[in-house]
């Protein structure tokens, strides 16, 4: 076994007893901006959520191999090696994670964009500039939506 | 060592110029070294800062501390960069919040210090934290900032302005979008949704109107972008006045409303290729559907961008299926029309 594998055994580990360790919900987080990342940690973190944070497309796609489905996933659009969109397709090409809700957040506003989003099975879209208690609100919502179901 | 003193000028040439760059390297060694040691402790010092900062702002989204650390002269910079880059991303009530914490700080006092340096950096994040607190005191200053040379700071001046007092900000800044030519329309466009769609469409529509020809192709993509209601009417205008094909082809690529599909039609026809394509394109955009088979005549165009973009809106008219367009495409006799169909069909089935 090589270094690296033994480091990749302990990761996944590490994540799974992260997962099963916990009674909270929680909400993996892919952005690659340093602060809005800090704020949404921080403000999920605040309102009760877990949060397993991924900086690139790469690194959020690695995760979501990785990890059991979460209850929500907070995805950028504009991320580094994998954007949102190759992101939600990797959601949903696992059956498993079919019905983990996705909200994209981001700075891109055009018409194409938004329905090429809904048409991808996201679930809400929040344009940047944005408001912290209305995307904590509608995570909630959709949590609430998702136990319903 | 006796070439060193030789009388060959060449060898004494060579040498001398050996010694100097060995001289050099040993000079611009350390210094590389230096410079990067500098960056390192640069970038953890702002890393610091940053640790320390960040979730104070973030915090104070929440409820403002009653006790801020200091701000050293040099951190300044990355405060006012992190401040300006958490009031971009935000709404709302968190903004007063921000304004708040900035006041606190006495960023409002630094920011005015900046302002009057002339490096570009400091200037420019003066300029945007200024604007982000509506600051009216500094008008004049940030107005002096809006004519100057440099693209990112007189953007910024005029983002700023905005921000302030759109509607006082209006009469200096349409003059300015139309004649710096060095400002990207895609950022000016930007800037230009900061302000209230009413005020912003009743100020460009007099500028449209108003301003020297060579000017109004460039006016009309960015009242374009703002979508203001009365752009048909305008634009209207705007043709009337000045019946050129660049002015023409603006005001073609600038119509989204049915109402003005008279226009269009008529201008099918232009001798200009360029207007036909933009006629073309607006068809595709608001055509009914009889206007299907004013498109399959324009796939006969002599123009190849004429045809292709004819093809293009046919294939993007709401009531034409990709059934409808293979039918179209065997039913044309003109073999151009045929070949530019079949290409536009293969680019919409490979998205």
């Amino acid at each position: 076994m090589t270094a690296q594998q033994d480091k990749d055994d302990e990761r996944i580990g590490f994540l799974l007893d992260f997962m099963a360790s916990y009674a909270k919900p929680v909400v993996v987080v892919a952005e690659d901006d340093e602060s809005i990342g800090f704020l949404l940690n921080f403000m999920l973190t605040r309102e009760g959520f877990d949060v397993l944070m991924a900086t690139d497309g790469r690194q959020a796609k690695a995760l979501i191999d990785e990890i059991p489905p979460p209850s929500m996933v907070l995805l950028d659009l504009m991320l580094p090696y994998a954007d949102g969109f190759e992101v939600n397709a990797h959601i949903r090409s696992k059956p498993e994670w079919s019905d983990v809700p996705v909200i994209m957040l981001t700075g891109r506003s055009q018409e194409r964009d938004i329905v090429r989003a809904f048409d991808a099975g996201v679930c809400d879209y929040i344009i940047k500039p944005f408001q912290p208690v209305e995307l904590i609100a509608r995570v909630r919502r959709h949590l609430k939506v998702k136990t319903a179901a | 060592m006796e070439f060193a003193t030789s009388s060959d000028p060449i060898v004494n040439l060579v040498f001398w110029t050996g010694i100097a760059v060995i001289f050099i390297i040993i000079f611009m060694v350390p210094y590389v070294i230096s410079l990067r040691y500098m960056l390192i402790r640069e970038e953890r010092r702002r890393k610091l800062f940053m640790d320390i900062w960040r979730p104070i702002l973030i915090r104070s989204l929440e409820s403002i501390p009653d006790v801020l650390p200091p701000v050293k002269k040099k951190d300044w910079p990355v405060l006012f960069n992190l401040w300006n880059h958490f009031h971009e991303s935000l709404r709302g009530s968190a903004k007063d919040n921000l304004n708040e914490i900035a006041r606190k700080a006495g960023m409002l006092e630094v920011a005015e210090r900046l302002l009057k340096k002339s490096k570009v950096r400091p200037r420019f994040a003066a300029i945007t934290t200024l604007g982000l607190l509506r600051e009216k005191s500094v008008w004049d200053e940030i107005k002096d900032a809006a004519v100057d040379d440099h693209p990112s700071v007189s953007l910024a001046a005029m983002k700023a302005l905005i921000r302030i007092d759109e509607e006082r900000a209006m009469p200096f800044i349409i003059p300015l979008i139309s004649a710096r030519t060095d400002w990207p329309p895609a950022r000016v466009a930007n800037i230009l949704h900061e302000a209230s769609p009413h005020v912003i469409c009743a100020a460009l529509a007099d500028a449209v109107l108003h301003s020297p020809e060579l000017h109004i192709p460039r006016l009309i993509r960015y009242f374009e972008t703002i979508a203001c209601d009365s752009s048909t009417v305008v634009l209207r205008q705007v043709i009337e006045k000045f019946p050129t094909d660049a002015v023409l082809s603006a005001c073609l690529h600038a119509f989204k409303s049915p109402d003005a599909l008279d226009i269009v039609r008529k201008n099918l026809t232009h001798s200009a290729w360029h207007v036909r394509v933009q006629a073309v394109r607006a068809l595709g955009r608001m055509g009914l559907i009889d206007d299907k088979y004013i498109l399959i005549n324009m796939l006969c165009d002599q123009q190849w961008w004429v045809r292709y973009r004819a093809a293009q809106a046919l294939s993007s008219l709401p009531f034409i299926s990709s059934a409808d367009l293979d039918k179209i495409r065997d039913e044309q006799t003109d073999r151009y029309a045929k070949d530019i169909l079949a290409q536009v069909i293969a680019e919409k089935r490979m998205v």
